[in-house]
């Protein structure tokens, strides 16, 4: 079935089954629990999650691969199971991003990524219990730091 | 505020509807004490400030105008394709 929303994007036409619950919301925004993944051909590859009841409401998100080339880590057993997940395909991963007026003081969230489940279509911003990662990295020294690990693979090949 | 007084080893309960969480004293060392927590699943239990900090972040994403997402859009995808061409 296909359903016409009001975000802050515009009006969009998306096939019912698109729709991702966050049954726990997101921190700030609890109340909140129906969103789409938008995928806009000129923000990409920021992509929008964008909240289905409050037009108000998008996030600009991206792959936290892109930023940080080695980015990885464990979900717990209760969260596969609840977003279903058999496989890591099952799952798409993304970091919310902060984008101020100044390009150079853009952050990115490595500490509480957003998961989707493509199963069951649930979502949870899930927070990382890690010191590797923040929850404002700055997009410019990832990027940095990315390219300079991958110069590397390269030349050890 | 209630206030409750503690030993190590002794727990609280919460019940909230027919959910119980139960917090467990378990160790204080200088001034710090640590605390077990029991609760189902579907209970998020956070550091507080780590909680107001990811708030803080989200609410900041939505300052982000996708006028300025289109002005930036170059800085990602630049990086990405030149990465493309290095595997291939």
């Amino acid at each position: 079935m296909i359903k016409e929303y009001e975000t802050k994007l515009g009006s969009v036409k998306i096939e019912t089954e698109r729709t991702i619950t966050f049954e726990y919301g997101i921190p700030g925004f609890e109340d909140l629990k129906q969103f789409v993944l938008l995928e806009p051909e000129d923000t990409h590859p920021i992509m929008w999650l964008a909240s289905l009841e409050n037009n108000n409401v998008a996030f600009p998100v991206t792959f936290p691969q892109l930023i940080r080339s080695d980015y990885q880590f464990t979900l717990p057993q209760d969260l596969t199971e609840y977003l279903g997940l058999e496989k890591p395909e099952d799952a798409i991963i993304l970091s919310i991003l902060t984008i101020p007026e100044k390009e150079d003081e853009i952050t990115i969230n490595l500490a509480a990524p957003i998961i989707i489940s493509q199963k069951n279509h649930k979502g949870i911003q899930y927070l990382i219990e890690s010191e590797e990662y923040k929850i404002r990295h700055l997009l410019k020294e990832e990027l940095e730091r990315s390219k300079v690990i991958l110069s590397a693979q390269k030349d050890g090949e | 505020m209630l206030i409750l007084s503690r030993k190590i080893g002794q727990s609280i309960v919460i019940q909230a509807g027919n959910r119980k969480i139960k917090l467990i004293m378990l160790e204080q060392d200088n001034g710090s004490i640590k605390i077990g927590f029991e609760a189902p699943k579907e209970i998020k239990i956070y550091r507080e400030e780590v909680y107001e900090e990811i708030v803080k972040q989200n609410k900041a994403a939505l300052e982000s105008d996708v006028n300025r997402l289109r002005k930036i859009k170059t800085t990602i995808p630049k990086l990405v394709k030149r990465d493309d061409k290095q595997n291939s």
